[in-house]
């Protein structure tokens, strides 16, 4: 049977007869391999950077020393390990003193990436791949600068005196914007000890680092969390760098809608052309049966061709998605600025897997009918009737084939309710223009025309809405996409803060913010900060344990309070409402759900010692990847103004300022400076080629809405033929004929474009609504893209319909 | 005498095969009078569709002239072949070769339309009950037998009254029983309305019923 499948295939094959369900295969697999590749490749290569970030691929992290237990896990699941200590202290240089995070690291820090170390303060450095050595420390630039020293002299720490080995320049550590970061002093594990800095007494942070094997690292990670207690929590790599996985992210998810529509579109495609190709075959499966099959072994023999074309088909989709892949990834690789690990077999599964079930599911349920078609179809053709149980079928497993894209992709059920309501609604008035339509008086050719069109309702439906749909996923893309892009880097403005000014006494907010402002910087914004650890939520008392790491972490963690008389902008209010003169919380929606508190809840926190308690008033969303100052707690003034507070400045630096920052920290030095201008720029080029990169992506859309314009046209080609001969043998004239082939291509092609139109009117309003997008484009944007999109399926109609114009009428017609 | 509705002189026809020119019809002379029936045999292959199609002018002969009703068919274009064709001529296929979309009525309506004619819904509601489909009119293809498909086609012939039928094979996709009764309806009509048949068949019972009989042999017409 796999041989006859096989012989059937090839003649096929060089007969092109598969052509059109090859293409549409090729490039739903294609769209989806490229979006998964890039979705694979990007997210490894975060990871690695994020684990080059954290010196490790997980870290496991306690506010008490950590058993050997947990060392030995790591050791004997082969994985490489290092320890670490850090806690605040101040440091002390020539008479000046700072507060520094101190890291104490053993001789196997760091596990993954490289600490930079430079000589001077505005060296790039050299990377080293270990700690610095016994006796040694590096400072951060900041720290350097605040206390004046240089390569060579001497720092304080606790007891000891340490040499200065050099600057280490470090990455910011998104997470820990909101713990108020002192700059860091960078020493040696066996070091610490002589300092006399750490006490069983003191509050230090130990951390273990391990790295390896991903599967290694998974099962050590498992057993730690197996024997987590209370005040550990596990830093993996997404810990790292909210803001830049965020950005791709949302990247990666505007990919995966573009490759939806194009799988949809595919899928369409392949459905008609299957359909086609069945009846086309009819009478081969009658043969077939005729010679002796059995039902199974034809529906078995279609099936089998359709399981080896779909393979070739599938690694050509591969190999183009590949190539679609790299091309993206030019796109983003130079400003990521980091490695890309090659894929894993994931994507490749997926796109293959995807193209597989996509054939099974769109062409699948026609050619597997072939095994009822009846022997006498050898004698005299049967008339085919359009079925409707095909349709149901097809709309339910095209349904399971895009929902698990949709799902893989990370859009929700909503999403993809939402293009299954889209696409019902296209059917419908699809549906009910035909029934109009039909009522229309029509003579001669024309009533021909109109006719094939509007008396073939199902299959017509499919190839209306199908193209419809095209469009209109072709136009939102154009014409939504470039304001979601703009709305979304509308979160990043260029006034951005890309400084911000930690641990300021009230009395120096003023005057900082005067100087900063002689230096040219506008509009600086101080927060209040004020430190509270959650205690009870109605009177019952706060437990640690439980939700898992981060959770408990929360829970037992100082959170930084602030009280304001507005809610920052990008803020939005989920749950209850905000007033500044209702005591109350605003608590941010996922800490609320940490603390288990909701609107209404008495929220107490323990502040200074004295208990503050207080009704919770609203839950907020953040968007953190704005990098703008943001608070877990935002209370009403009232309720907070009497605490002692020190307070945080957020601003965009002029060159000018960014000169003059060392000795704005010599004039205020109990200052932390963050400087987040690199991960800014970062975040920005990400925002900018995605914008690129979807329109890469969807040019594959745009080719798999024309694959599905040519099975369209091609589905009824031999009526078409036949309608056509016997017209210019019952006397119509070759440009009646043309007339109202035009005619007939005109309808369809405002058909589909007036409900691209209608829909993506509809579509743009709801989405303008939902997000506040506001109208860029010109008003008629979209009349002139469904125009130009209907006048395009026009004329690829027209020109793929054309040849049906019968030269030979009677050769069409008696089939000689 | 009259003038003959049809005339062919040294038509020949030939196509470029790959093992060399394959000769279809060679020097075929032809005259058929108004109201003449004549059946056209041969073997598969002998060429009858090749001569029928030429004598539609729905294809060009490589040699020789045709004449309908008087008017040169080899010397129009194509657009001029189709108007007298649509004016006088009618057709009947082995296949019925009707629109799979339109009811019967709109099938008949069809040749009508095309060369505008007005009243075609009349004409047609009339040809079809005279076929005795009066209460199909309605009905697509698909709704209706083999024999009754071919009573449209018949139908569809007649309503423009041309003067020259063409039938190629009508009964070659009935049974005996169906083709019987519609051969009937056909020279039933044709007599009626004084049309000029030429039938391709291999049926000598059905040749017999023509008033004259020609065979095509080799690409040679001779009397049957």
């Amino acid at each position: 049977m796999i041989r006859l499948a096989w012989l059937l295939l090839r003649r096929e094959w060089h007969a092109g007869a598969l052509g059109l369900i090859a293409l549409a295969s090729v490039i739903g697999v294609a769209a989806v391999t490229a979006v998964a590749l890039v979705g694979d490749r990007v997210a490894r290569g975060l990871e690695a950077q994020a684990a080059a970030l954290l010196g490790a691929d997980r870290v496991l992290e306690s506010d008490r020393p950590l058993s050997v237990a947990f060392q030995d896990a790591a050791r004997d699941a082969g994985l490489e390990f290092a320890r670490a200590v850090d806690f605040p202290s101040m440091v002390l240089a020539g008479g000046r003193a700072h507060l520094a995070w101190i890291q104490a690291v053993d001789e196997a820090y760091p596990l993954r990436g490289t600490v930079r170390v430079a000589q001077t303060v505005a060296d790039e450095g050299t990377a080293r791949a270990h700690g610095p050595p016994p006796g040694s420390v590096w400072l951060e630039p900041r720290l350097a600068l605040a206390l004046g020293v240089s390569v060579g002299e001497q720092v304080q720490v606790g007891r000891s005196t340490l040499r200065v080995d050099g600057f280490a320049r470090l990455q910011p550590l998104g997470g820990a914007l909101a713990g108020g970061v002192a700059p860091r002093l960078l020493m040696s594990l066996g070091d610490l000890p002589a300092t006399g800095l750490v006490t069983p007494a003191s509050r230090v942070t130990h951390r273990l680092l391990v790295a390896g094997p991903p599967a290694a690292v998974a099962a050590v990670t498992r057993r730690w969390q197996a024997d987590l207690e209370p005040g550990m929590q596990i830093l993996g790599p997404r810990n790292a760098g909210p803001a830049l996985t965020t950005a791709l992210d949302r990247g990666t998810r505007f990919l995966a809608l573009a490759a939806l529509a194009a799988v949809l579109l595919g899928g369409l495609a392949m459905a008609l052309a299957a359909r086609r190709y069945a009846e086309e075959h009819r009478r081969q499966a009658a043969l077939l049966r005729c010679f002796g099959a059995a039902r199974a072994q034809v529906a078995g023999v279609f099936t089998l061709q359709l399981l080896l074309f779909g393979l070739v088909a599938g690694v050509l989709g591969l190999l183009l998605g590949w190539g679609v892949q790299a091309l993206l990834l030019r796109l983003l690789d130079a400003l990521l600025g980091m490695h890309l690990p090659l894929p894993g077999a994931a994507p490749w599964l997926l796109g293959l897997g995807m193209g597989l079930l996509g054939l099974a599911a769109f062409a699948l349920p026609p050619l597997w009918a072939l095994g009822r078609v009846p022997v006498t179809t050898v004698l005299r053709p049967v008339p085919v009737r359009p079925r409707g149980r095909w349709l149901g079928l097809f709309a339910a497993l095209a349904g399971a084939v895009l929902g698990a894209w949709a799902l893989l992709a990370g859009w929700g059920p909503l999403a993809l309710a939402g293009l299954a309501g889209v696409a019902l609604a296209l059917a419908g008035a699809t549906r009910l223009l035909l029934y109009l339509l039909g009522r229309l008086p029509a003579r001669g050719v024309w009533r021909v025309g109109l006719a094939g069109i509007t008396r073939r309702p199902g299959i017509t439906v499919v190839q209306v809405s199908g193209l419809a749909l095209g469009l209109l996923a072709v136009l939102t893309l154009a014409w939504l996409r470039g304001d979601l892009l703009a709305q979304w880097a509308r979160s990043l403005p260029p006034d951005a803060p890309d400084h911000f000014f930690l641990n300021l006494t009230p009395e120096q907010r003023v005057p900082l913010s005067d100087d900063l402002r002689a230096l040219g910087v506008s509009a600086p914004t101080f927060h209040p900060m004020i430190r509270g650890r959650p205690v009870a939520v109605n009177g019952e008392p706060l437990r640690a344990e439980g939700g898992g790491g981060r959770a408990a972490h929360l829970r037992r963690r100082e959170a930084n309070l602030t009280y304001l008389e507005h809610l920052p902008e990008d803020n939005r209010i989920v749950s209850g409402a905000w007033s500044p003169t209702v005591p109350g919380w605003s608590l941010e929606a996922g800490y609320a759900r940490v603390l288990g508190a909701t609107v209404g809840d008495a929220l107490t926190f323990d502040i200074a010692g004295e208990p503050v308690t207080a009704p919770v008033t609203s839950l907020r969303e953040v968007a953190w990847e704005t990098l703008r100052p943001n608070f877990f707690v935002i209370a009403s003034p009232a309720l907070l103004e009497r605490f002692p507070s020190t307070w945080m400045g957020a601003a965009r630096l002029t060159p000018e300022a960014r000169r003059a920052l060392p000795e704005l920290v010599r004039r205020y030095p109990n200052l932390t400076v963050i400087d987040v201008s690199a991960l800014l720029t970062q975040v920005r080029a990400v925002m900018d080629r995605v914008g690129q990169a979807v329109q890469l992506v969807f040019t594959l859309t745009l080719g798999a809405a024309l694959v599905v314009m040519a099975a369209a046209w091609r589905f009824h080609r031999q009526q078409r033929r036949r309608d056509q001969a016997l017209l210019r043998v019952l006397g119509a004239q070759d440009a009646a004929l043309r007339r109202g082939l035009w005619r007939e291509v005109g309808v369809v092609g405002t058909l589909a474009g007036g409900l691209a139109l209608t829909a993506g009117l509809a579509l743009d309003g709801w989405v303008r609504t939902a997000l506040g997008l506001a109208q860029t484009g010109p008003w008629w944007g979209w009349p002139l893209g469904a125009a130009a999109g209907g006048l395009v399926v026009a004329l690829a109609g027209w020109s793929f319909a054309r040849g049906d114009l019968a030269r030979r009428p009677w050769r069409d017609l008696t089939g000689e | 005498m009259t003038e003959p509705v049809l005339a062919v002189e040294g038509l020949s026809h030939w196509v470029d095969a790959p093992g060399g020119r394959l000769t279809l019809l060679r020097e075929v002379e032809l005259s058929i009078r108004a109201g003449e029936t004549m059946a056209l045999l041969g073997p598969s292959g002998a060429g009858k569709s090749t001569l029928l199609a030429l004598l539609a002018g729905l294809d060009r002969p490589r040699a020789g002239r045709v004449w309908v009703v008087g008017r040169e068919l080899t010397a129009l274009d194509e657009d001029e072949r189709a108007r007298l064709r649509g004016e006088t001529m009618g057709f009947v296929f082995q296949s019925f070769q009707l629109i799979p979309t339109l009811t019967a009525l709109e099938n008949v309506m069809l040749p009508l339309e095309v060369i505008g004619r007005t009243g075609a819904g009349d004409t047609a509601r009339a040809v079809l009950e005279r076929v005795g489909l009066g209460a199909r009119l309605n009905h697509y293809p698909a709704q209706l037998s083999g024999g009754e498909q071919q009573r449209v086609a018949i139908a569809r012939a007649f309503a423009p009254r041309p003067r020259l039928l063409l039938a190629d094979e009508p009964t070659g996709n009935l049974d005996r029983v169906n083709g019987e009764r519609v051969m009937d309806q056909l020279f039933a009509l044709n007599a009626e309305a004084g049309t000029t048949l030429v039938l391709v068949t291999h049926d000598p019972v059905l040749a017999a019923r023509c008033q004259r009989r020609l065979r095509l042999e080799d690409g040679r017409l001779e009397a049957a």
